[in-house]
C-alpha cells in the first residue's frame, strides 16, 4: 500500500502524533466521571437508544387539507387555520413512565416534512420513493441490521420502512400520500416561489454557480427559515393560554379598522390577532387531546402507581391548556409544550430554551419552600427534559441534516450570566440543571455557561466536572463580550445595558437578544429573561473562505468542477497585497449576491408562512399587533453572514505570503500546480478518509512536490502565539466584521458577522482541492472559527488562546474555539480547577467562546471501527454534542485528528 | 378479525418499525400479529368515509371541499371528529 501522510511525515522527521504537551497513556482512558440517571429516566432512555428517527404525514396532511380549502382567506388567517387544524389532529402518544409528555409527532423521535417550505426533494424522488414503497415486503433480519451504523438514523430502507434522505424512516403506506401532498405544493412552496423571484436578481447566475460549487452551503429561506434564537415562555406562564386569547380579543376591538398612522401594515394587526387566537386554540386542543389520552390510560391501567401518574398527567395538562401554571411541574410541562409547538409550526433548528433555570426558578423556589417539591424530584424532571430535547428531530434534506446539523437540533440551555441588576444570576436550580446534564448525559439540551467574573467558583468547578463526563458541555461564553456586541449592534434599536444582560445563546452558539419580563406568582414578582429577537442565524450561510481563496488563485475558476464561478479578475497577483485585495473582492461579490437572493427567499417565507405562535410568544408582538414578518419583535437586526474554514484560509494565506512573496521559495504558478496535483496524494474520496493523517500517496507519485509540501506544512500556522499567521487572522477579522454591515437584510437592517462552522467544515472541505497550508484535497477544514488545524498547534492551550484573542471578539456575534483534552490531563479536583483556570484565562484575554472535548482519541478510533459497541458515546463537534455513531465520517475523521492536549 | 400490532390501541408506537405492547410492556414489531381481543385503532382504512382508489391512498368522503380531498388508509384517526367506524 502507498505511504500514508503520517508515514511520509515520519520519514521527513516530522512527528504527526497529533498530541501536544505530553504523551497519552498507551491504554485507552475512559472519562473520569460517569453518573446514572433516575430509574424512570434510565428506562425511557433505553427506549430512546433503540428508537429510529421516524416521520409520518399527519401534520402535513391536515395542514394542507385545511390550507387548500381556504384559498379566499387573508393569508395570515389562512395559515393560522391550517396550523390549528394540524395541531388539533395530531395523535397523542404517552409512553409508560413519562412525566413530561407530548412529542412533535406520534413517535418517540418523530417528525414530519413541511412541503409548503420545500417539496422539490419528494417530487424529484417520486419514482424512487414510490417504487421503494411498492416493493417493500416483509422485513428480514439482514435488513433490520442495516441501520446499526447510523444509531437512530434510518440510513437505508428495510422491511416496510422507507429511508428518506438517509435519516428518516417512513412507513411504506405513507409514501404515496407524501408524494401527492408534495405535488399540491409545486409552484406554491417557499422554495419554488423564492426560486422564481430570486432569478430576477441581475447576477443570479453567479449565485447558482456559487451554490453548485459549494462556495456556499445552503439557502436558509426554505430549509430552516427560523431558529438559532431564544424562545420566550413569558406570556403563557404569566397569562395562560386563555389569558392570551383574551388579550388578543381585546386588542382586536382596539385595532379593527384602524391604521393608527401606519399606512402600510397598521391594518394588518386585526388579522394578526385573529391568527393568534386560531393557533392558540389549536395548541390548546393538542394539549387536551393528550389529556384525554392520559384519562383513557388512567381508566385502563391496573397498576396503582402508574394509574396515579396518568391522572397527574391529565390534571396537569387540563390545567395548563387554559391557565397559568401553579407549580414547578406544571410550569415545566407548559414550557415543554410551548417549545414543541414552536418546532411544529415551522422547520426550525436551534430553538433554544434559553435560561430555563431562571425562568422556572419562581416555581421551584415556592414549591421547595412549601414542601411540594424536593430537589431530587426537580432533578428527575430535568433529566426527563433531556430525553425530550434529544428526541427532537428536524425534518430537512440530507444536505442540511447531515452536512450542517449532524442530526442535532441545538436546543441550547443557558446557565449563569447576570440578572437584571447586574448580579450573578446563578441560582440553586441551575446547579441541578448542570447535575442533570451529567447524570443524564445526552446530546440535548446542550449547555452554554454565560461566564462572568461574578459567578460562584463552585458553580464553575461543577461545570468543569460535567465537562469531564465527556458530554462536551457546558461550553463557556463570555458574558461581557456578548453584552458589548449586543449593545453595539442593537443600540440603534434601543437596547441598553440592563436589557443586554438578558441575552442567551440561540442555536449552538449565536448570541441572541433577550429582555426581562415581570412574572407574578402568588403575589411575588420575579424578573425572568427570554428571547426578544428574530432568528439570529439566518442569512448568508456558510461561505467557504478556502474556496474563495481557490477561486482567487485560479482566476475565478473552481478547480474541482472546472466552472468559471466569478468573472476572471485577470490579475497577475504579483504581490501578497494584490492577492489579498482580490480575495476580499470575490468575498464581497459572493456575499452580495447571496444576501440579495436570500432576502427574496425569506420575503416569500414571511408573506406566506408567518410564524404566528412563535411571534406571539416574543416581546412585543402581543402589544403592537405585528408578527415577526412585520418587525413585531423588539430587535430585528438579526440576519448575518456566516464564514467557514477561517483557520484553513488564514494558514493558507500565511503559507503563500511566506513561501511565495517573502522567502521566494516557489513561484505562484508552480504552487498552484502543486495544489492541483494534490502534492502527489490521492484524494480523500479515493482514500475514504477525510482526516489529513490517513491520506495516501499516489502509487505513481515521483515525490516532486514533497519538498514544497513540507515547506507548506512547516510554514507559520495560527494557534502558536506567533505573529506571522495570527496577524493575518487579525486582518481578516478587521475586514470581515465591519464588511457584514454593508449588506442589508429584508427587514432593512444591517447584517452582522457570525463565525461558526457547525459541521460544514467537513462537507465544504470535501469539495475543495488542496490548500496552500498543506491540507490535502477533500479533507476537512479546521473546525469552528478559531480552532487550530489538527496537529499544527504545538505550543499548548495558552498559546492557542493568545492567538485566538488577537482580535476584538465583540465585533462579531460569536467566535468558536474547540479544544480536545485527554481525560488524564485534567484528572481529579485539581484537574477540574485547571480547566476552570484555563477558561478564565481565555475569557480575561477577551475570548468569547471555548469548549472542551475530553476524550481519548484512541477510543474514537475504536468506536469508528466498532460503532455498535459505542452507541452511547458522545463527542463535542462544533458547538454541539452528538452521539458518535450519528455523525458523518468526514467529521468523525476530523475529530480524531484534532490535536489532543495531554497536559494543561 | 386479525390485527397487526400497529392497528391496535394497545400498541404504543415507538418508531416506524416497532413499539411497545402496553399490556405486557414488551417491545413488539409493528407488523406482527396482535393477540386476539386487542382493540382496533381508529384509522382511515377502518372509516366508512374512506374510499381507497390506489395503493395506500384514496379520498375522504367527509371532506367539505370539491373534489373530495385525498386521504390515506393508514392514518390514525382518533382525533378526527369525522371518523365513523365501518
Amino acid at each position: 500500500m502507498a505511504k500514508t501522510f503520517k508515514e511520509v511525515m515520519a520519514d521527513a522527521g516530522i512527528s504527526m502524533d497529533f498530541q501536544a504537551c505530553g504523551t497519552a497513556p498507551t491504554e485507552i482512558v475512559d472519562r473520569e466521571i460517569v453518573l446514572e440517571p433516575h430509574d424512570r429516566v434510565k428506562k425511557l432512555k433505553n427506549i430512546f437508544m433503540k428508537t429510529l428517527s421516524s416521520a409520518n404525514n399527519e401534520f402535513p396532511y391536515w395542514y394542507t387539507r385545511e390550507y387548500m380549502k381556504l384559498d379566499s382567506e387573508i393569508p395570515v388567517v389562512r395559515r393560522a387555520k391550517a396550523l390549528k387544524r394540524a395541531f388539533s389532529n395530531l395523535t397523542p402518544v404517552i409512553y409508560p413512565g413519562e412525566k413530561l409528555v407530548m412529542h412533535k409527532a406520534p413517535f418517540f423521535r418523530g417528525s414530519f416534512p413541511m412541503p409548503w417550505l420545500s417539496e422539490g426533494f419528494y417530487v424529484a424522488k417520486e419514482d424512487e420513493l414510490y417504487q421503494d414503497a411498492m416493493k417493500r415486503g416483509s422485513a428480514s433480519a439482514d435488513e433490520h441490521s442495516k441501520f446499526g451504523q447510523g444509531g437512530g438514523n434510518v440510513v437505508a430502507s428495510f422491511g416496510k420502512v422507507i429511508s428518506i434522505a438517509g435519516k428518516f424512516g417512513m412507513r411504506q403506506e405513507e409514501v404515496p400520500a407524501l408524494i401527492e401532498l408534495s405535488k399540491m405544493w409545486v409552484g406554491k412552496s417557499v422554495d419554488d416561489l423564492g426560486h422564481k423571484y430570486e432569478q430576477m436578481v441581475p447576477n443570479y447566475e453567479t449565485k447558482e454557480k456559487i451554490m453548485r460549487n459549494i462556495v456556499c452551503m445552503f439557502d436558509s429561506g426554505y430549509t430552516l427559515p427560523q431558529g438559532r434564537e431564544v424562545i420566550n415562555y413569558y406570556y403563557p406562564l404569566e397569562y395562560g393560554f386563555d389569558g392570551i386569547i383574551k388579550i388578543a380579543r381585546e386588542m382586536k376591538d382596539k385595532v379593527a379598522g384602524r391604521a393608527d398612522g401606519d399606512g402600510m401594515v397598521g391594518m394588518n394587526r386585526l388579522y394578526n390577532y385573529e391568527a393568534v387566537i386560531h393557533v392558540v386554540e389549536g395548541v390548546q386542543k393538542w394539549i387536551l387531546n393528550y389529556a384525554e389520552e392520559a384519562r383513557r390510560l388512567e381508566a385502563a391501567e391496573k397498576d396503582g402507581t402508574q394509574r396515579k401518574e396518568y391522572a397527574e398527567i391529565a390534571e396537569c395538562l387540563e390545567w395548563i391548556a387554559h391557565n397559568p401554571p401553579r407549580t414547578f411541574r406544571e410550569a415545566f410541562q407548559m414550557i415543554e409544550t410551548i417549545h414543541l409547538a414552536v418546532l411544529n409550526e415551522d422547520a426550525i433548528s436551534g430553538m433554544s430554551p434559553g435560561r430555563i433555570g431562571q425562568v422556572l426558578y419562581p416555581y421551584f423556589e415556592q414549591d421547595i419552600e412549601a414542601g411540594r417539591l424536593t430537589e431530587d424530584e426537580a432533578l428527575e424532571l430535568l433529566e426527563l427534559d433531556r430525553l425530550v430535547k434529544t428526541s427532537i428531530d428536524c425534518f430537512a434534506s440530507m444536505g442540511v441534516v447531515g452536512g450542517v446539523l449532524s442530526g442535532n437540533t441545538f436546543n441550547t440551555v443557558s446557565v449563569g450570566g447576570l440578572d437584571k441588576d447586574g448580579k450573578s444570576a446563578v441560582n440553586r436550580l441551575e446547579y441541578l440543571v448542570l447535575k442533570a446534564a451529567a447524570s443524564n448525559a445526552m446530546p440535548q439540551s446542550t449547555i452554554a455557561l454565560l461566564y462572568d467574573e461574578k459567578l460562584p467558583e463552585d458553580f464553575l468547578v461543577l461545570a468543569a466536572e460535567v465537562i469531564k463526563t465527556g458530554a462536551g458541555y457546558p461550553a463557556f461564553m463570555n458574558n461581557q463580550i456578548a453584552q458589548d456586541f449586543l449593545l453595539s449592534h442593537y443600540g440603534p434599536e434601543g437596547m441598553h445595558i440592563e436589557e443586554a444582560r438578558a441575552w442567551a445563546i440561540g442555536g449552538c452558539l449565536e448570541t441572541s437578544a433577550g429582555c426581562w419580563k415581570p412574572l407574578h406568582l402568588n403575589g411575588k414578582e420575579y424578573w425572568i429573561p427570554g428571547g426578544c429577537g428574530q432568528p439570529t442565524s439566518v442569512g448568508v450561510h456558510f461561505v467557504s473562505m478556502p474556496k474563495i481563496l481557490e477561486l482567487t488563485l485560479y482566476n475565478g475558476i473552481d478547480q474541482r468542477s472546472g466552472e468559471q464561478v466569478f468573472q476572471p479578475h485577470g490579475k497577475r497577483l504579483d504581490t501578497y497585497e494584490e492577492l489579498w485585495e482580490q480575495f476580499k473582492l470575490y468575498w464581497q461579490e459572493a456575499v452580495d449576491v447571496l444576501a440579495l437572493t436570500n432576502n427574496i427567499q425569506h420575503d416569500v417565507w414571511r408573506k406566506n408562512n408567518m410564524a404566528v405562535f412563535n411571534s406571539m410568544l416574543k416581546p412585543d408582538c402581543l402589544e403592537n399587533g405585528h408578527l415577526i414578518n412585520e418587525l413585531g419583535y423588539r430587535y430585528n437586526a438579526t440576519y448575518n453572514v456566516e464564514s467557514t474554514g477561517t483557520v484553513t484560509c488564514v494558514n493558507s494565506l500565511a503559507a503563500i505570503r511566506k513561501l511565495v512573496f517573502d522567502d521566494k521559495k516557489v513561484d505562484l504558478e508552480t504552487f498552484k500546480k502543486a495544489l492541483k496535483e494534490n502534492f502527489g496524494f490521492r484524494t480523500a474520496h479515493e482514500v475514504n478518509s477525510f482526516s489529513i493523517a490517513d491520506q495516501q500517496k499516489r502509487d505513481d507519485d515521483d515525490g516532486k512536490w514533497d519538498e514544497l509540501h513540507f515547506q507548506c506544512l512547516q510554514a507559520p500556522k495560527y494557534g502558536n502565539d506567533e505573529a506571522y499567521a495570527d496577524q493575518i487572522l487579525l486582518e481578516w477579522e478587521n475586514f470581515f466584521c465591519p464588511d457584514c454591515y454593508n449588506y442589508e437584510s429584508l427587514y432593512g437592517h444591517p447584517m452582522y458577522p457570525c463565525q461558526i462552522s457547525v459541521s460544514t467544515h467537513g462537507a465544504m472541505g470535501s469539495a475543495t482541492i488542496a490548500s496552500p497550508d498543506g491540507r490535502l484535497a477533500g479533507t476537512t477544514f479546521a473546525d469552528a472559527s478559531l480552532s487550530a488545524y489538527p496537529g499544527t498547534d504545538r505550543n499548548g492551550p495558552f498559546a492557542l488562546m493568545n492567538s485566538a484573542s488577537i482580535w476584538d471578539h465583540s465585533m462579531s456575534q460569536n467566535s468558536q474555539l474547540n479544544i480536545k483534552i485527554h481525560p488524564s490531563a485534567i484528572k481529579g479536583v485539581e484537574g477540574s480547577r485547571k480547566l476552570v483556570d484555563l477558561t478564565k484565562a481565555y475569557m480575561r484575554k477577551g475570548g468569547f467562546h471555548v469548549q472542551y472535548n475530553v476524550v481519548d482519541s484512541k477510543m474514537l478510533r475504536k468506536a469508528q471501527d466498532n460503532p455498535d459497541e459505542y452507541r452511547d458515546l458522545m463527542v463535542r463537534v462544533a458547538g454541539f454534542t452528538q452521539y458518535w455513531v450519528e455523525i458523518g465520517k468526514a467529521v468523525q475523521d476530523e475529530l480524531i485528528a484534532r490535536t489532543e492536549y495531554e497536559g494543561v | 378479525m386479525k390485527l397487526e400490532y400497529r392497528d391496535t390501541r394497545e400498541f404504543i408506537p415507538v418508531d416506524v418499525d416497532k413499539g411497545i405492547d402496553r399490556l405486557t410492556g414488551e417491545f413488539v414489531q409493528a407488523d406482527a400479529e396482535a393477540p386476539k381481543g386487542y382493540t382496533q385503532l381508529p384509522k382511515c382504512k377502518f372509516c366508512a368515509n374512506y374510499v381507497e382508489e390506489a395503493s395506500f391512498k384514496g379520498i375522504c368522503g367527509a371532506s367539505t371541499q370539491e373534489p373530495k380531498f385525498m386521504a390515506y388508509g393508514d392514518m390514525t384517526a382518533i382525533t378526527c371528529e369525522m371518523f365513523e367506524a365501518k
